[in-house]
């Protein structure tokens, strides 16, 4: 079976260029249509993109349905400004196709190609930033957005189809299901750094990886100083 | 299977003391299930992080083990 799923801003990106309307993080104001809690483009090319929410655990593959992903977001502007939907993921961007403004409220829903090439997979959905840009921005022209989400079609294991084989069982041959992989973030101090640079090395943990038995430890250490593990 | 991906970093934030660095490191399948099936297991990411975050530049490191240096 298929599902088409909302992934909605769940933390800041790597940019966060547009100014709150009231003085709270920007992704927060991204998960509703009221319009007295938006994000406003100070500058021409201000760039905002937000961590989305994660896939259901039965998200298996991603649906063989042309034009998902689908980037929604939902902004005003005068016709003499213009907003671009944008995806982030490995550190690649790429901006969609920028909307002309038209004086009111306007939904757009457009679905760039997936940043670095290639099919997408379900385990993007864990490290991909969506997001919009100004890309044109009139003299004195307010230019805001006040929702953002997107939508995601996969299928669980009913997709695959169940036979029954030789031995009166019924059982179903599943594809080999997309990488998934997890993204670590690590949070270093000033402190942390300067441990770092002068003792060569500093370890933060355990992590716990949801799905995984045991956490892990992250250790940074002086280039060729890895000493992690001796003595074990 | 998706290859190991080489660790990759945020910009710092915010300025002299208050600077904070962000490590964002993918792991994939493969490398989930090695830090799961051995007590000693470790994955060394491929790439370093360098400056100017940093004067010297540093591997990274993902074990199952608590390392033997302190823990932060």
């Amino acid at each position: 079976m298929s599902f088409v799923t909302f992934l909605n801003p769940s933390r800041a990106g790597d940019s966060t260029g547009w100014t709150p309307s009231i003085g709270t993080a920007n992704w927060t104001l991204m998960a509703d249509d009221d319009d007295a809690t938006t994000v406003q483009a100070p500058a021409l090319n201000a760039l905002d993109l937000y961590y989305l929410s994660p896939l259901p655990s039965i998200a298996y593959n991603m649906a063989a349905a042309p034009g998902y992903p689908l980037l929604d977001f939902w902004f005003n502007a005068p016709a003499t400004s213009q907003v671009a939907p944008v995806w982030k993921l490995g550190g690649v961007t790429v901006v969609g196709t920028p909307v002309v403004g038209n004086g009111a409220w306007q939904a757009i829903a457009d679905h760039p190609a997936r940043p670095g090439g290639g099919a997408w997979h379900v385990g993007d959905f864990s490290v991909l930033q969506a997001g919009f840009k100004c890309t044109t921005l009139g003299g004195g022209d307010v230019v805001l957005v006040r929702k953002l989400n997107v939508q995601v079609n996969y299928v669980d294991r009913s997709a695959f189809a169940m036979v029954a084989d030789n031995t009166g069982m019924n059982s179903a041959t599943y594809p080999p299901r997309d990488p998934v992989p997890v993204q670590l973030d690590v949070t270093m101090s000033a402190a942390n750094i300067a441990t770092v640079d002068v003792y060569g090395s500093v370890t933060f943990g355990p992590i716990t990886i949801p799905g995984q038995v045991y956490p892990v430890y992250v250790s940074l250490s002086r280039d060729p100083l890895v000493n992690l593990g001796e003595g074990l | 299977m998706a290859a190991p991906s080489p660790p990759s970093t945020g910009p710092p934030l915010g300025t002299g003391t208050d600077v904070e660095f962000v490590l964002s490191l993918e792991l994939s399948l493969a490398q989930l299930a090695t830090l799961d099936a051995a007590f000693d297991a470790k994955i060394e990411l491929t790439g370093t992080v360098t400056p100017p975050t940093f004067a010297n530049a540093q591997r990274v490191t993902v074990s199952r083990q608590v390392p033997v240096e302190a823990v932060v």
